[in-house]
């Protein structure tokens, strides 16, 4: 019924106005999907500086404890060949 | 019915121009025409208005989401490379640490544990977290 009550209001406009009309609706359908954008990208703002931060501050974290057991490795390699040589010196004594 | 002599009203040109807009909105001609029509008149300049604001904030928000959102892939990427390397860094420390209790038990000698706890953490760090 909504249908044909709209259909008989485009029968009383002229084929320019209509034409007309689409337009408007085409250019509402574009500030609807600005809206869109513009909301999405506002809300996600907050997100990704905070994603940002925290990754900033694990990768921190993350090359001290690199750098530190870089360290720790060549400790430990160096000590357990002094005692793998202490090793083979008493078994030779 | 109705709708046909609705579209004898247009021309040859409008009538394609419908269906191309129809066509890429996924509708019928008759249903874009009918959501057209069903929108109260609203005022184009206003419209116009509206959208050349929410252009410039649309493109000034883009000017710092897109490059942020780089950064944060960026970020992301290297942070994952430098847990696997700490990962594989962790399994090597308790390699060698086994190793060096054994060569000091047979030795006879102390086993040095004082850095035990921290490699412990730091193993449990990039294992068992993530």
């Amino acid at each position: 019924m909504f249908k044909i009550k709209l259909l008989q209001k485009g029968t009383n406009l002229s084929s320019d106005e209509i034409m007309q009309r689409i337009y408007i609706y085409l250019k509402e359908i574009e500030l609807e999907q600005l809206r869109e954008r513009v909301s999405f990208l506002k809300s996600d703002l907050p997100r990704l500086e905070a994603s940002y931060k925290r990754l900033t501050q694990l990768i921190r974290e993350a090359e001290e404890d690199y750098e530190w057991m870089a360290k720790r490795i060549v400790e430990l390699e160096e000590n357990n060949k002094r005692l793998r040589e202490a090793l083979m010196q008493r078994g030779k004594q | 019915m109705m709708f046909d002599s609705l579209l004898s009203k247009f021309s040859e040109e409008q009538r394609e121009k419908i269906q191309n807009i129809a066509t890429r909105f996924n509708m019928k001609p008759s249903e874009l025409i009918k959501r057209a029509l069903e929108k109260p008149v609203k005022n184009t300049k206003e419209i116009d208005l509206e959208i050349e604001k929410l252009s410039k904030e649309l493109s000034e928000l883009t000017s710092i989401h897109a490059p942020l959102s780089s950064k944060v892939a960026s970020l992301t990427f290297k942070y994952h490379e430098l847990y696997q390397v700490c990962g594989s860094y962790s399994i090597a420390i308790m390699g060698l640490e086994a190793e060096n209790q054994t060569l000091s038990n047979s030795l006879h000698v102390k086993y040095d544990n004082t850095l035990r706890k921290k490699e412990e953490e730091l193993f449990d760090k990039y294992h068992k977290q993530r």
